[in-house]
């Protein structure tokens, strides 16, 4: 049975599709966004993150590491993360931190064992909810959801993929059968811009999803807005073309960028990207909406 | 009781009501037809007779009147108790006697009303509005001594009672839609029902609610349910108290709701958008996971199925009992388990407010009792060990419970007085001159004994079975020296202990644990019988959670004293970390459709979270539905931004109207105090 690395197994998930689901969220993506919420969901290996405020001085981690990753500097505990790369103790590492300052981020979960877990909401699913896989890039696991899908569907449990869709077209198809929803990222109709703040082509995804639409398969689509950098009246008046061309695509999701993955990138040691900083995110949607010329059923504003 | 002495206490209980009656004021409404108001007196004092009190605060305040007046008119009242009959004994004729006078003095005080609608009709100068004020004049001189024939005046009659119940201006309202719907029938009979009209009323009678008090006032209203055949109950005036809600939106009435496998797709929608809009109303009641138990507790389908909610969310029958409750400290349990039968010696008095802001401060002491050591914490070598000596302490201290109810029992069957204005209100007690309590309306006797912050406990005990005997993080006594310092300069160990699984987030093992915890109190309770062989019923709920936690030291769990303690089958506030559902799951474990005399899940959703096409509706419908299936007797369900909230805490002047439901009442955020405040903020999932 294959294997996944899994950061996180979310219950009563309400924003990643419909109903009351279980996401479902997988480690490693190809791109890199420049806002990314979940900085810890690119890497695909499990990994270490150190949250510095949560520490209490207890130097339980320091009489456990044998890499020297962990020293006192004038009461101040810090941690040099790369060495920690590959550690074996990793687990053991955070579970030795009363505090939760030192966590580990990826369980290694066969098809089984994940079900497990997605069944534990299934009496709140009822006809419109389920299980959504997430990520990372969802689909980069396709051989895995290709034993993890059909479990799901013969368990009777509705199923969702919230991917960028920036993936080759091959390993989305062999999974169609086995799945009710897209939730897919249009993040930029610019291609130079959606290599430098993705760091991935953009044209793959488009041509996906207009497979998809003539496949006649269930789509929300989700548009990330940063001020400044995707909401420009080109960019907007692209995407609205675009759209005409997607008849498949049931709503779209017009949503502001946050900061609150900040704390995350500090615990990873890396150094956040802010974006929307003291900006009034409900005109921003709102503006994106209007010119996109989305109804009030059609956009997920705040109901 | 001596039997000369019956005259005397209802003599002094008639010459309260008196003197209470006459202190309120005539009130005639500037709009509308319903009148009678009056300022609750909360601190209004009957000098040197605590027995009139005691009537006032409990008897008098708690359970639903019965229906004899809306029956049978206060004429009928005053003519069937107006002589002693032969059959009489001194208890009877007196209480019967009691029953006249007081009743008299009902009818003058609704005469009153009319005398003072008359004189201000007589000074109007339009004509509409002397016919409105006639018309109110009339209908106060006709349900002054007749049965009402209409809507309107079945509830100004029943509204005059409500409000000269109590000097407190509280009370269980009941299922008034039940009660009134013969009236509505009447109008509609007779072509004379103006719907528009009849929600007016409603709003006023609603506005007048408000207007007197807010908060914990134990104004309940249960609306539809089902009778004996199982036929669902749900009519026009189920959806007429609701509408008047939705318009209103204020704290009071606290309105709950009966659902059952028949309840129409209507009444569903109703709850979900009312529930949706955040204020925390309906309260759900699931009838196919209470009334089973109650039968299986001995009580009739008929009675069962008459079943309202008084107080908070006990269960009352409502024409056949009233309630009488004691609160049972789970987490207090554990305190004397792992101190051996005393108290943790860091514990200091604390004053407090109980809900209010403006209330008055007190110093609370735990109702349980010290002494009984149930084990050695030295002699103790496996979780098992503990256990065992956390149910032999449980079981001692529920036996003390039982002892003091008895007690109680004892007495009701002997003398408890009844307030005559409440006996009044039952035919049987019309009929045969008998208090409520001994044969004159009562057909179920209703003492509960309640234990919630099961889920506190059982995050105690797990914690000690994890850090313990597990992990081995500290021994036993290691862990007692901590808690009674506090955890001051243990606070490695602290942590440790708040890293254990908590009760709330599916975990299998705490979930287990407050099942057990749970199903051998509910045993013990429904095992028990009185001397004279009455049950007690049990239910997994505390309304003192709060005061708990400020007479329970550091518990095993992590918590400090007077941090906060789970409330009802909720998780501790701040611990549940996986979301509603798996609070639910959690909830689903133990056997709360055992707790039939109130078991209550709260959830407390964040507002803000609806967003991103989440379809507020359809969610909540979801949670209720997989609720009612997991078993849930109960479920509250409000929904609150944590910021909004913190900014009502800093700006309160600009939150005046931010509704929030508290244990078993709804109140004004800005008017609790702040520990409660908190408390509310922290349960948010």
């Amino acid at each position: 049975m294959k294997t996944a690395v899994i950061m996180d197994v979310q219950r009563y998930s309400i924003h990643d599709g419909p109903g009351i689901r279980t996401t479902v969220f997988f480690k490693g993506c190809h791109m890199a966004c420049a806002w990314c919420h979940n900085p810890e969901s690119q890497r695909p290996e499990a990994e270490m993150l150190f949250y510095e405020g949560r520490c209490i001085g207890c130097k339980s981690c320091l009489a456990l590491c044998k890499r020297g990753a962990h020293r006192m500097d004038g009461g101040q505990h810090r941690v040099e993360l790369a060495l920690c790369r590959d550690c074996p103790e990793m687990a053991a590492c955070a579970q030795s931190c009363p505090a939760g300052a030192l966590q580990l981020c990826g369980q290694v979960m066969d098809a089984v064992q994940l079900l497990e877990k997605v069944l534990a909401d299934r009496p709140f699913y009822g006809k419109e909810g389920g299980v959504t896989c997430s990520g990372g890039e969802v689909l980069l696991q396709d051989e895995f959801l290709m034993e993890f899908l059909p479990l799901c569907k013969e368990n009777g449990i509705s199923t969702c993929l919230d991917t960028t869709f920036n993936v080759d077209w091959e390993r989305i198809e062999k999974l169609l059968p086995y799945v009710d929803w897209i939730l897919a990222d249009l993040k930029f109709m610019d291609d130079a811009a959606h290599r430098r703040y993705t760091g991935a082509e953009g044209t793959r995804t488009r041509e996906n999803l207009k497979c998809l639409s003539k496949l006649e398969k269930r789509v929300i689509l989700r548009m990330p807005l940063a001020a400044g950098v995707n909401d420009s009246p080109e960019e907007m008046e692209a995407r609205r073309e675009f759209l005409r061309t997607l008849p498949n695509v049931e709503r779209v999701d017009c949503f502001a960028v946050t900061n609150h993955g900040a704390e995350k990138y500090r615990a990873l040691q890396r150094q956040p990207v802010f974006f929307n900083r003291d900006m009034d995110l409900e005109a921003l949607v709102k503006r994106a909406e209007d010119s996109l010329e989305l109804s009030r059923t059609e956009c997920a504003r705040e109901r | 009781m001596r039997e000369e002495n019956w005259e005397k206490k209802i003599g002094s209980c008639v010459a309260a009501y008196r003197h209470l009656f006459a202190a309120y004021e005539t009130e005639i409404p500037q709009t509308g037809f319903l009148a009678g108001l009056h300022t609750p007196m909360l601190k209004y004092h009957l000098a040197g007779d605590s027995e009139i009190w005691r009537i006032f605060e409990t008897d008098n305040m708690h359970y639903p009147m019965g229906d004899a007046c809306l029956q049978c008119g206060i004429g009928d009242i005053l003519e069937r108790t107006k002589e002693r009959l032969a059959v009489d004994t001194e208890e009877t004729a007196a209480y019967r006697q009691g029953v006249h006078d007081i009743y008299e003095e009902v009818q003058k005080f609704i005469l009153r009303h009319k005398k003072r609608a008359e004189e201000l009709a007589a000074g109007a100068k339009e004509q509409r509005e002397r016919a409105r004020l006639q018309s109110i004049a009339d209908r106060c001189a006709r349900v002054a001594v007749k049965k009402p024939e209409g809507f309107g005046e079945a509830l100004q009659l029943f509204w005059f009672l409500y409000l000269l119940r109590s000097p407190f201006g509280g009370g269980c309202i009941g299922r008034l839609d039940q009660r009134l719907y013969p009236f509505y029938r009447m109008d509609l009979e007779r072509g004379a029902w103006d719907r528009e009209e009849a929600l007016r009323e409603v709003i006023q009678f609603y506005g007048k609610l408000n207007e007197m008090t807010t908060g914990d006032t134990l104004r309940n209203l249960m609306l539809s349910g089902q009778n004996s055949l199982g036929e669902d109950e749900t009519n026009e005036l189920t959806y007429l108290f609701l509408e008047a809600y939705e318009r209103t939106q204020d704290a009071e009435p606290h309105l709950n709701v009966r659902i059952h496998a028949k309840t129409p797709e209507r009444l569903w929608d109703a709850c979900v958008r009312m529930l949706a809009s955040g204020k925390g109303q309906p309260t759900l009641y699931f009838d196919d996971n209470i009334l089973p138990a109650m039968e299986k507790a001995g009580i009739s389908r008929e009675d069962a199925c008459a079943y309202a909610n008084d107080g908070c969310t006990e269960t009352v029958y409502e024409g056949k009992s009233g309630i009488v409750f004691w609160q049972h400290e789970m987490v207090k349990t554990v305190e004397l388990t792992m101190f051996e039968g005393k108290e943790n010696p860091s514990i200091y008095p604390v004053s407090m407010k109980k809900n209010r802001k403006t209330a008055p401060e007190f110093v609370p002491h735990t109702q349980l009792r010290t002494g009984f050591c149930a084990g050695r914490l030295e002699e103790m070598d496996s979780f098992a060990d503990f256990m065992r000596a956390f149910e032999a302490q449980l079981t001692y201290q529920i036996s003390c419970w039982l002892a003091v109810i008895d007690k109680k029992i004892e007495e009701d069957e002997r003398e408890t007085l009844t307030s005559p204005l409440i006996g009044g209100t039952f035919e049987a007690c019309i009929r045969t001159g008998r208090d409520p309590l001994r044969g004159g309306g009562f057909t179920v006797d209703n003492y509960q004994l309640l234990s919630g912050t099961v889920s506190t406990a059982a995050d105690c005990l797990r914690a000690v079975e994890y850090a313990v005997f597990e992990k081995g993080f500290c021994t036993l006594t290691g862990l007692r020296d901590a808690m009674a310092a506090d955890f001051e300069g243990h606070e490695v160990l602290r942590q440790r202990l708040l890293g254990a699984p908590k009760y709330g987030n599916g975990d299998k093992r705490v979930n287990a644990l407050a099942a057990r915890i749970s199903r051998r109190f509910l045993e013990q309770v429904s095992a028990w019988r009185s001397k004279s062989g009455k049950r007690v019923h049990p239910g997994l709920y505390n309304i003192d959670f709060k005061i708990f936690a400020n007479v329970t030291g550091a518990t095993p769990d992590g918590r400090r004293f007077r941090d906060a303690i789970g409330e009802h089958c909720s998780p501790t506030p701040g611990r549940a970390k996986c979301g509603p559902t798996a609070i639910v799951e959690s909830a689903a474990a133990l056997p709360m459709e055992e707790g039939y005399a109130s078991s209550v899940l709260q959830l407390s959703l964040d507002k803000g979270s609806f967003v991103m096409g989440a379809d507020r509706e359809a969610i909540i419908r979801r949670l209720m539905e997989a609720s009612k299936e997991a078993g849930i007797p109960v479920l509250c369900l409000s929904m609150y931004g944590r910021e909004e909230l913190t900014a009502a805490q800093r700006h309160p002047e600009q939150y005046g109207d931010l509704i929030v439901r508290v244990w078993g009442f709804n109140a004004r955020f800005v008017e609790l105090d702040e520990e409660l405040q908190d408390h509310i903020i922290n349960r948010i999932s």
